[in-house]
């Protein structure tokens, strides 16, 4: 087992004070068989009323909102988590909504020829995907957006760890094998990061298809879905014309 | 019924101007330029029998709790699923199956509260469902204002008293969102606003049921709890939404991210059993083209009963023999792309030329899954004035039936007409018109 | 069901607004009346006066074209055309507080005008009935409304534009505090919806002693003062 310390902070500044601000986060490490909270606390802009739950895929949810005009938004998730690097999550809910292709992973022409390629027996097929997407792509970020589906990316040949993730998971899906998009912190690297979940039949296990690895050291995760679009960190709303600027610090560390 | 061909056609147009009058239309787009049209009412109305009537009331009874059941068993333990009674496919590549829905217990179960049942009768006087429409069904409100307008334009076509009364859908609809709100707070009915080609109805049902009518804005969730805002912020609760925004941009936490229609977290509310959704979020996977096919076969497995209301003869491709049936039979098939909505995706095959229908067929061979194919029915054409004459044209009834605490049906519908005579698509986005139903009481 | 006494700013918006123009449609065809009566026996460019009291653009070329223009021009927004319209696009979000009936003699009001308009009929005595129906409209409002706050914000915006036209136009004293006295009747009912400081700015301007209706200044003020007013 491994301990780790997390710290995840997000402060956006709005150039004019904004009203009905309402926003939902998944900021908070997943509980399973793998991961442990030790030790947690959320905090959230004053004036704002939260409340917390579970959303349909399983994933920790903090939701709220303001009447009140904002000329900030801040929050902070902190605490400690325990990993058994060895264990995998069994959770079969839903399997079935990651089976077929989701928005952004929707297959075209080439991705199809592409699945129909790799016919050949590999023992491992999910890795040889993961492979084979880190060997196709370059990491460029600003290249793309949260709304760039796989095939765009199997085009421009490059993007971001999102990116490698969405493309792996079509090809998966399109083999066959249950696949969904994870959100988490890894060590070092200053920000949150996405990675592929596939399952076995048995276990999900961990690719990370930006890295060329799987998932047992060094990855905490938040959340799931079939996309990107199914679990961002932070998804929000507001009125108002405004401009802004959002500074997200992430540490993840093991003790 | 003998029909006084002048007597008839001076109503047309006297009625027609109290249309107008109260504003009875519905928009459309035309190239992108927002357009409101009058709903063209022809004064011959759709008689049906109380024979007739006591069937059909019978069979949209059994279908309507029949899909109530079907959704509720898909958004929990999906047993029709796992009884191999429908292939887990057409579930959840369904574009309305929403996975977000999953785990969530709308008040009393219901899922789909306005039902528009879509029917044709045949010219042997069998009656087939054509389309379930358990998402946003609309167009009671043509029916019900058409009524009343008639009744003062002609009252002595309604003095023989066998005609049903069909004003009380308004007392139907109140009584059901009093149900579903259960005492929580106000009703409103939530339109996306004007530009809405429905936004006559939104309005019109909301002074008849004395919901208040809401517009994107003017709703907001604090603490799981939903809310209509005043002028000074002021708040009052709100127990139940009948909703005529569409599922995707109902709330932009969790659907549609841009949505300005919506309510932030109103997803949260709903989870909680704060608020009703009327209809619920997620209806679409129960009126898809490809699960209807199999809405027959859930009759017997959820009520263990003969299903009472046909389907018009359905092939999915997806199944082998019916695939080779119907890339045998395509040219006398209605072909239907399960993907698309409004009519459009409708194509018969006895109007394609070869090169066409060969292309049809190679896109079935591709992806069988996406397609549906019917036999054309044989519709019993009904009377329509055209100028000073009476024509016979293509016609569909679409039911309504409401599901509160018990399901009941309507006693009218709205009957659309097309205006062209070759012409199977009644949809009335498409140019036809529409007529008042007569159930009789005897 | 709980009944629902609230109502939403954008309703609120709507009610203020539908009162303003449907009484813009009955002052400005008041008031054309009297210019068209004034140009039988005028020279060209008589309406030029009106003109410029409404704050109007556009160019007329001559009578003719002024008189259709002011009636049926979609572009001006001066004319009944676009006044009647407007009022029509903020009652028709309104249906259920104002309801069908009272709604229908707008309904009525953009018909006529719109077959007048495709006809070019330049005789104004062809939109008797829009005054009809506008006298119709404010009786069937007054009886139906069930919320009564509602009636009061667009009797509210109704007075408003009432006492507008009475400035613009130089009325006297008397009809000035009269019809302010009347706005006064509404404003009083609904907390909150005025702005105090210009209340006791115009309650200071409105009075025997201030009142200078010739004095550009003055009626600039009061123009603004009562412009803003009301917070909707």
């Amino acid at each position: 087992m491994k301990r780790y310390i997390y710290n995840y902070q997000t402060i956006t500044t709005f150039s004019k004070p904004i009203d009905m601000h309402s926003f939902l986060l998944r900021c908070q490490p997943a509980i399973n068989e793998r991961q442990k909270i030790e030790n947690e606390h959320v905090i959230i802009s004053p004036d704002y009323w939260t409340e917390s739950g579970v959303d349909a895929f399983g994933n920790k949810i903090i939701f709220g909102g303001t009447t009140k005009p904002q000329n900030t938004f801040a929050y902070v998730s902190t605490g400690l988590v325990n990993i058994k690097d060895e264990a995998t999550e069994q959770d079969e809910k839903n399997l079935h909504i990651y089976t077929l292709q989701s928005r952004l992973t929707w297959l075209n022409e080439d991705m199809i020829d592409l699945a129909r390629s790799l016919e050949h027996f590999h023992l491992d097929m999910a890795e040889h995907i993961c492979s084979l997407v880190h060997e196709m792509l370059h990491y460029v970020p600003n290249t793309t957006n949260v709304d760039t589906p796989a095939w765009e990316v199997l085009q421009k040949k490059r993007g971001v760890c999102q990116d490698f993730a969405h493309l792996m998971i079509a090809l998966c899906r399109a083999k066959g094998i249950p696949a969904r998009y994870v959100n988490g912190f890894l060590t070092g690297t200053g920000q949150t990061h996405a990675w592929v979940e596939v399952f076995d039949g048995k276990n999900w296990l961990g690719y990370d298809p930006t890295h060329n690895c799987d998932t047992r050291q060094g990855y905490v995760k938040l959340s799931h879905g079939r996309d990107y679009a199914d679990c961002p960190v932070c998804r929000g709303i507001f009125r108002g014309n405004v401009l802004q600027q959002t500074l997200i610090n992430v540490t993840l560390h093991e003790l | 019924m003998k029909v006084r061909i002048k007597e008839l056609t001076e109503s047309r147009d006297t009625v027609n101007k109290w249309m107008e009058r109260y504003g009875v239309r519905f928009g459309v787009y035309k190239n992108n330029v927002f357009k409101e049209q009058l709903f063209p009412f022809d004064p011959i109305p759709r008689i049906i029998s109380h024979e007739d009537w006591s069937y059909l009331e019978k069979g949209l009874k059994q279908r309507v709790i029949t899909l109530n059941k079907f959704l509720w068993d898909i958004y929990h333990e999906k047993n029709i699923i796992k009884d191999g009674i429908v292939p887990e496919e057409f579930v959840y590549s369904s574009k309305g199956y929403m996975p977000e829905c999953e785990g969530i217990n709308p008040q009393d179960g219901i899922y789909s509260h306005i039902s528009g049942i879509d029917l044709v009768e045949g010219k042997d006087g069998q009656w087939y469902v054509l389309e379930d429409n358990l998402r946003i069904p609309s167009g009671a409100s043509y029916p019900m204002i058409a009524r009343q307008i008639t009744r003062r334009v002609s009252p002595a076509t309604f003095q023989e008293g066998d005609v049903a009364e069909n004003r009380n859908y308004a007392d139907m609809l109140q009584g059901m969102m009093d149900e579903m709100n259960a005492g929580r707070g106000i009703s409103v009915i939530l339109t996306p606003g004007r530009y809405n080609s429905a936004f006559f109805e939104h309005s019109y049902l909301a002074e008849k049921t004395g919901a208040t009518l809401a517009y994107p804005g003017d709703l907001f969730v604090e603490n799981s709890t939903v809310y209509y805002t005043g002028l000074y912020k002021e708040r009052v609760r709100v127990g139940c939404i009948y909703r005529r925004v569409s599922d995707e941009y109902m709330d932009p936490m969790v659907f549609e991210a841009s949505s300005m229609l919506g309510i932030p977290n109103v997803m949260q509310a709903y989870r909680a059993g704060n608020v009703a959704l009327i209809n619920a979020i997620g209806n679409g996977v129960a009126d898809d083209k490809g699960i209807y096919y199999f809405v027959p076969k859930m009759v017997e497995y959820y009520l263990g009963e003969k299903p009472i209301l046909q389907n018009a003869p359905t092939y999915l491709p997806f199944f082998k023999d019916d695939y080779e049936y119907v890339l045998n039979n395509i040219e006398k098939l209605v072909i239907k792309d399960v993907s698309e909505a409004g009519g459009y995706g409708v194509v018969f095959g006895k109007d394609l030329p070869t090169d066409k229908l060969n292309e049809l067929k190679a896109l079935i061979v591709d992806q069988p899954r996406r397609w549906i194919a019917q036999e054309v029915i044989d519709f019993k054409d009904l009377g329509i004035l055209e100028g000073e004459e009476c024509v016979e044209r293509k016609a569909d009834l679409r039911a309504f039936v409401i599901s509160g605490k018990e399901t009941k049906v309507w006693k009218s519908g709205l009957t659309r007409f097309s205006r062209n005579p070759d012409s199977f698509v009644v949809n009335s986005s498409q140019g036809g018109g529409f007529k008042d139903t007569w159930v009789m009481e005897k | 069901m709980t009944a629902n006494t609230i109502i939403s700013a954008k309703k609120a918006n709507s009610l203020f607004w539908l009162g303003r123009y449907e009484e813009r449609v009955y002052t400005t065809l008041h008031m054309l009346r009297k210019c068209y009566d004034k140009m039988i026996d005028g020279e060209v460019g008589d309406y030029w006066p009106l003109l410029n009291t409404l704050d109007a653009y556009g160019s007329y070329q001559n009578n003719s074209e002024f008189t259709l223009g002011m009636m049926y021009d979609k572009g001006n927004p001066c004319s009944v055309i676009t006044a009647q319209t407007k009022a029509m696009d903020n009652a028709i979000l309104l249906r259920e507080e104002i309801m069908s009936e009272t709604l229908s003699y707008l309904e009525m009001s953009v018909a006529l005008m719109n077959e007048c308009s495709a006809k070019k009929d330049a005789n104004i005595i062809c939109l008797q009935p829009v005054i009809d129906w506008s006298l119709a409209f404010w009786g069937s409002a007054e009886q139906r409304f069930k919320n009564h706050r509602a009636l009061y914000i667009m009797m509210m915006g109704r007075n408003i534009e009432n006492l507008d036209m009475l400035i613009r136009y130089n009325y006297g004293y008397e009809r000035i505090a009269l019809a302010y006295d009347s706005l006064k009747r509404y404003f009083r009912q609904i907390p909150n919806i005025i702005d105090e400081n210009l209340e006791k700015k115009l309650d200071m301007l409105i009075t025997h002693d201030k009142f200078r209706i010739n004095d550009v200044d003055y009626k600039h003020e009061l123009l603004v003062s009562l412009n803003k007013f009301v917070k909707v």
